[in-house]
């Protein structure tokens, strides 16, 4: 199943084709999300799960490596769903700009679910960063440029933390492969595991919502159009909760009686009341 | 050459001071190309050069770059409305 | 000198991180975040570096059986994707500081927006 690769390559080859294809993006892009959709179906039917992919014959600690087991399949199939439906809503668009960002957040979404890599899994969040920020600025108007470029701002310094993280990892650890760190994680001791946890799970909290830095969530849903507000809500939502279900609970188990589900739980009632709250101070 | 690092942290360290520090904005660019370029020079000094010639190119030349054509345009749109 | 590089590294990002948090003007907000940026380039490959290191790089026969002194190549290699990640979200971020002044009419960003 080395084909599971065309999932992420064949949204960017559409997002540089949209550049030149300037009335016929509608049709391509509905053919990409449904390849898609098709792809990963067959990928469920065909019953050799879970295989892993490493790319270009670098084997596994060493190499980068998609990897598909019987959890992730489940999110494949729930991104595409989300994307499937959401370009149903997009009406009376006639610039590439959009179509190109599309892709390449179809492409980045599918990666973050895929990779088995922390350093690619950076690279794929930071990529779903720019997409969603673009998207986001399609409007054109005041609202929808402050809350694009206040989301730039939060996101980037998100995963610089993330990517410190991701040099502590790799100095104790000396990998940076998923199953590889599960491996060698009980041999950490307590301070770098706390510090490696504090920085990743604030950057995670950014793509998930979570409610200290959910700010930014307010002004972009409001500045933006429909189909946009899904693509947020649906692709990046999912593909983050997959990540922090992966990362946060399979790869860095609770150790050293730092519960983190606990941690989460707390969190997302927090998030829920704060919410609610907000919204009955908003004005119709 | 222990000499030589600290030498060029402390003027990392300042000019990243006075950037974020000063009130005017080319000056903060300007003195953000000379941090790039110490930072060249200390990925020099822990044996990476392929990443200080990066860094040298990218950080220091088209970064900087970018930052000051975006101030001039934003300059030039003061007298609109 | 590993001391010295790391804590160089830290500096940078702290002093990026104030400047981040407190100023209001956009250019020095994503001026703040290339400090930032820098640092953290910095740290990840002050982890990889060891004392009295090599550069990784076989010239010939002999640098063969120097290759437990040599640094280690995998932090760089991050690094240079890292640096190339950080100039396209400045360019793009910088694309919508030319919008925000246009629609906005000002430079600084405040956290109570104003609509209109």
């Amino acid at each position: 199943m080395n084909s599971v690769v065309f999932l992420v390559v064949i949204p960017l080859i559409a997002a540089f084709l949209s550049l030149f294809l300037e009335t016929k993006n509608k049709i391509i892009m509905y053919l990409v999300t449904f390849f898609n959709l098709l792809f990963t179906i067959f990928i469920f039917k065909s019953g050799c799960i879970p295989f892993n992919v490493a790319i270009g014959g670098w084997k596994a600690p060493y190499g980068i490596n998609f990897v598909v087991t019987d959890i992730t399949i489940y999110f494949l199939l729930l991104v595409n769903t989300a994307a499937v439906i959401s370009i149903t809503l997009v009406k009376d668009i006639k610039e590439y700009q959009f179509y190109s960002f599309y892709f390449v957040l179809l492409a980045a979404t599918n990666g973050m679910v895929l990779t088995g890599d922390m350093f690619n899994f950076y690279l794929f969040t930071e990529l779903s960063t720019f997409a969603i920020a673009g998207l986001v600025a399609y409007k054109r108007d005041r609202l929808s440029t402050g809350a694009a470029l206040k989301f730039l701002i939060l996101s980037s310094t998100a995963s610089l933390f993330s990517l410190a993280s991701i040099g502590l990892i790799y100095k104790t650890l000396g990998t940076l492969n998923f199953a590889d760190i599960a491996v060698k994680l009980p041999s950490l001791n307590q301070a770098s595991f706390n510090l490696i946890l504090i920085l990743f799970l604030s950057s995670m909290l950014v793509e998930l919502k979570i409610f200290p830095f959910n700010l930014w969530v307010v002004k972009s849903y409001e500045g933006s159009i429909t189909s946009v507000n899904m693509f947020t809500h649906g692709m990046l939502g999912t593909a983050g909760i997959y990540g922090a279900v992966r990362i946060l609970l399979i790869v860095f188990p609770n150790m050293y009686k730092t519960n983190i589900s606990t941690i989460l739980m707390i969190l997302s009632f927090m998030t829920v009341i704060i919410g609610e709250v907000g919204a009955l101070k908003e004005k119709i | 050459m222990i000499n030589f690092a600290i030498f060029v942290a402390v003027i990392m360290f300042l000019g990243a001071v006075w950037t974020v520090l000063t009130k005017d904005v080319f000056r903060a660019i300007v003195i953000f190309g000379i941090v790039s370029l110490m930072s060249s020079v200390m990925f020099l000094l822990m044996q990476a050069p392929d990443v200080a010639i990066t860094e040298a190119a990218i950080g220091s030349a088209i970064t900087t770059a970018l930052f000051i054509f975006t101030y001039k345009k934003m300059e030039d749109k003061r007298d609109e409305r | 000198m590993t001391k010295v590089f790391i804590l160089s590294s830290l500096s940078l990002v702290f002093v990026g991180l104030y400047g981040v948090l407190t100023r209001k003007n956009i250019v020095k907000i994503l001026i703040a975040l290339n400090i930032i940026e820098t640092g953290i380039n910095m740290l990840l490959v002050a982890f990889g570096y060891i004392e009295g290191g090599l550069t990784p790089i076989l010239q010939s026969d002999l640098s063969i059986a120097n290759l437990d002194k040599m640094v280690d190549p995998v932090p760089q290699a991050l690094v240079l994707t890292s640096i190339v990640i950080g100039l396209g979200t400045t360019a793009f971020a910088l694309a919508l500081a030319i919008r925000y002044k246009n629609t906005h009419n000002s430079n600084l960003i405040t956290a109570t927006d104003e609509e209109g």
